[in-house]
């Protein structure tokens, strides 16, 4: 979605308000002048000797239609102020999706970063460079953390600690090797037992911004003999800001428990600045989630969302928070700061009610607009009648009645100023809703398209891991003895799977496709997979990456990955493979952040739906709609106004699958899609229809 | 003399200002059954009841609803009657130089309806005969008993 297309939708809706609010001073000064005239009116009546009662009733019905118009006008202000307020929330609203993306983007990340430390701390060459230190073992060390480094690239560094604080191996600078780090916080607590995460920070070690996971090295008798400490490059959460679906007027910014940035697309801000300024930031920061519209500290107006970290799976978060900052343009906002805070209801409800809470209350002000306007144009009816009613008055009364034949006039020519002004309001309300309508497309488009990315992202850590544990020398050596169930491989099978806990199983296999160990369920050793095709993949040397099928036994959702494992020499002597259990992707699709009756799907190659928040669709539903999307390939992501799908009409929103860093993807795709019935809350009737319902309406109070 | 004009159908009309006493937007008329298409019931405005009648159809005309539909109360014969009409225009007080008498012969039926012809820039406008437009077997109507016993009970 471009830039261009964001900035529309805010100004859109802001200038639909300006224009309505001066409509509404035009009918104002109408209702002004006709108050002068129901006075001149009066005037006239009593200057009248004979005729003296037509004309004083004809007088007073002036002035009583004067004050109703009055009346009218000051509801009308009333909704208009409504109007403004929701159009900032539905603003808003769109950044508390963004920063509800980001901060889960982010979750996601550390959790597989609080993974893999623990992991790599398992690795035989870690803990012999530190049981048996040498400058051998600890080249080797090195060696392997490097590759480990290389694999996932979002790492600057991996150092490994003895006890006494020394660095013994590392991956890149080797002018680390020998430092004493024992001081640092992180090593201590780690020593002590704990996976540490650091809060990002500037490291003179490194001498770079850095977050350090933590993790001790422990001894197959489970005594703590060091510590592993990643450094987690940056630059990849900064990149998630700048990846995110942002307007060219919105700023995303991360903060930490402190309310310090961390994150932001200003450098300088990095550390230095903070968000505590800011009501939002401060709600944050005390675990909050919800949007506000306050200013800037160089009196901009803002429109922001925010939103406090969820941590995901058993990574607890470091209580961040994300916060979408979007200035908007002229808008006096008396109204002063508004905080909607959704923290109190359950997950799902929380994500929902945002969705809700902006469009359609906009779309229902604007039926009451809708509504009052058609009563000011049967109001308008009454008046033109009146002038007329004047006119006859002042005809009967012959010569005396001049001064009064000017009144009607004017009453007249009100009346018609009225009906434009009328008009007016009607076209204005027509490009409010068209404004609203937009908006939920661009949230439709940003549903998808931060849906594929977190998949996307996924999938590349899924990828990373199968040629990260396709080194492990504890399974190099299975291989090699092509012993089955070797216990020490079955151990270190079962914990992998325990750390990153969205495996369903994971084998290595001989190079004759035997099992030879597995982390879950002992009853494959023995089996022969030599003609699945993740299997010969490998077996040929690359890497292998299922499509998602469902398991016959498992009745789960899978994805199968696979590695050869090589020798020191680079001969392939197995094979490994992972079995991801795809409901965790699914869990991803089911958080897409879209109205109660959307639904977002995740779409293969062969257009089959693969991933979706119910299960019984995978591999069964048809999207026949995406021939529409099919045809839309030249896009990355977009909106498709109107498509049919079986007998319901529905809007999409679509991304195309663009993997992530090596991962270059299954050129899979999501598809968001809503009904169209959404799209037309009030029901849209001709003008006669609706001249009708007020007669009616009018003919019930009176009766 | 001068009079108030209004429109049936694109077609111009007036009625002289002395028989009328006010116009107002259509309202909510409460049907009386058994009486010709034309007369469309009666309704209630400010302390009097008066009877309602479609000119539209008394003329021949297929009646509409819009915005604009009004009723134009006329006095007849020391009664009140409201004439429905497509859109009340304005009061116009012609030159006597633009008027003219109906040139149909007195036995047609138009000529009871049409008292006279008023020429303008917007071409011709036929202005109507009250008494001509509602016939005799209308006066009995209005002012049978049975009409008054039920204007009672409706009242």
């Amino acid at each position: 979605m471009s830039t261009a297309e964001n900035l529309n939708l805010s100004n859109r809706l802001l200038k639909a308000c300006g224009d309505l609010e001066r409509s509404l001073m035009t009918f104002k000064d109408i209702n002004q002048k006709a108050h002068f005239i129901a006075l001149s009116a009066a005037i006239e009546g009593a200057r009248m000797r004979s005729r003296l009662g037509t004309f004083s009733i004809v007088a007073s019905q002036i002035a009583a239609q004067a004050s109703k118009n009055n009346q009218l006008s000051e509801e009308l202000e009333q909704l208009i102020a409504r109007i403004k307020i929701e159009s900032l929330e539905a603003i808003a609203v769109r950044n508390l999706e963004l920063s509800m993306d980001l901060i889960d983007k982010l979750d996601r990340n550390l959790f597989e970063r609080n993974c893999d430390v623990q992991a790599w701390a398992g690795f035989e060459e870690i803990k012999r460079a530190l049981t048996s230190p040498s400058e051998d073992s600890s080249k080797l060390a090195g060696d392997v953390l490097g590759r480990l480094t290389g694999i996932y690239v979002v790492y600057s560094e991996s150092l490994l600690l003895d006890v006494s604080g020394n660095v013994a191996a590392c991956a890149a600078q080797k002018n680390f090797i020998g430092m004493d780090l024992s001081s640092e916080d992180w090593f201590k607590g780690a020593l002590a037992g704990q996976v540490i995460v650091t809060d990002l920070h500037f490291s003179e070690i490194l001498k770079s911004r850095a977050v350090f996971y933590c993790a001790p090295v422990l001894s197959d008798d489970n005594n703590v003999i060091g510590v592993l400490c990643n450094c987690f490059n940056w630059d990849y959460a900064q990149e998630m800001i700048q990846s995110g679906g942002f307007s060219r007027e919105s700023k995303a910014i991360i903060i930490n428990s402190q309310g310090t940035v961390i994150a932001s697309g200003q450098e300088h801000q990095i550390l230095n600045d903070t968000a505590t300024w800011l009501e939002a930031g401060e709600i944050a920061i005390a675990d909050g989630c919800g949007i506000s519209n306050e200013k800037a500290r160089n009196g901009a107006s803002l429109a922001v969302g925010f939103a406090h970290t969820k941590g995901y799976n058993a990574y607890k978060g470091k209580n961040w928070s994300a916060i979408v900052l979007e200035t908007i343009g002229d808008i006096d906002m008396a109204v002063g700061s508004k905080i909607i805070e959704m923290n109190k209801k359950p997950d799902s409800g929380r994500i929902k009610i945002a969705s809700e809470i902006s469009g359609y209350k906009l779309l229902e002000t604007m039926k009451k607009i809708d509504d009052l306007v058609l009563e000011i144009n049967a109001n308008n009816r009454e008046v033109k009648l009146l002038a007329v009613n004047a006119s006859i008055q002042a005809g009967l009364a012959g010569a005396e009645g001049e001064g009064f034949s000017i009144i009607a006039n004017e009453v007249a020519v009100l009346a018609k100023k009225s009906l434009s002004f009328v008009e007016e309001v009607n076209q204005i309300t027509v490009q409010l809703r068209e404004a609203v309508e937009f908006s939920s497309s661009v949230r439709l488009v940003d549903a998808a398209r931060d849906t594929m990315s977190k998949i996307d992202r996924n999938l590349f850590e899924r990828f990373c891991d199968i040629q990260a544990w396709a080194i492990f020398g504890t399974l190099v050596e299975a291989c090699k003895s092509n012993q089955a169930q070797d216990a020490e491989s079955m151990a270190l099978l079962e914990k992998i799977h325990r750390i990153y806990e969205v495996y369903h199983d994971i084998y290595i296999l001989s190079l004759d496709g035997r099992v030879l160990a597995s982390a879950i369920n002992r009853s494959v050793i023995g089996q022969n997979f030599s003609s699945k095709d993740w299997f010969r993949s490998a077996q040929a040397g690359s890497i292998f990456v299922s499509d998602i099928y469902v398991s016959e036994t498992l009745k789960t959702p899978l994805m199968t990955f696979s590695s050869p494992i090589h020798d020191s020499e680079g001969r392939i002597i197995g094979v490994i493979a992972s079995r991801f259990n795809c409901n965790f992707l699914n869990d991803i699709l089911r958080a897409t952040i879209v109205d109660s009756l959307s639904r977002c799907f995740l779409i293969n190659t062969s257009g089959a739906v693969v991933g979706s928040a119910a299960n019984d669709d995978i591999l069964n539903k048809q999207m026949n709609g995406i021939e529409t999307v099919k045809s839309n390939q030249t896009q990355d992501s977009g909106f498709v106004e109107n498509t049919k799908i079986g007998n319901e009409e529905f809007c999409l929103g679509f991304s195309n699958s663009k993997g992530y860093n090596t991962f270059k993807g299954q050129k899979w795709m999501t598809i968001v899609e809503r009904p169209l019935r959404l799209a037309h809350m009030t029901k849209k009737l001709t003008p006669a229809e609706r001249f009708t319902e007020v007669v009616l309406e009018r003919s019930k109070r009176a009766a | 003399m001068r009079f108030l004009s209004f429109e049936i159908q694109a077609e111009q009309f007036g009625i002289q200002l002395e028989t009328i006493k006010e116009v107002i937007a259509f309202p909510t008329v409460t049907p009386t059954p058994g009486t010709p298409t034309y007369f469309l019931g009666f309704m209630r405005l400010r302390d009097q009841i008066l009877p309602v009648i479609d000119l539209r159809i008394r003329l021949g005309y297929v009646p509409t609803l819009t915005h604009d539909t009004a009723v134009v109360v006329c006095e007849w014969n020391g009664n009140s009657v409201g004439l429905v009409v497509d859109c009340i225009h304005t009061v116009v007080a012609p030159d006597e130089k633009d008027i003219m008498k109906t040139p149909l012969s007195a036995d047609n039926q138009g000529a009871t309806l049409i008292s006279c012809v008023v020429r303008s820039d917007a071409g011709l406008t036929l202005l109507l005969d009250v008494k001509g437009v509602l016939n005799a077997s209308d006066e009995d109507l209005i002012r049978s008993k049975s009409t008054l016993n039920q204007l009672r009970h409706a009242g």
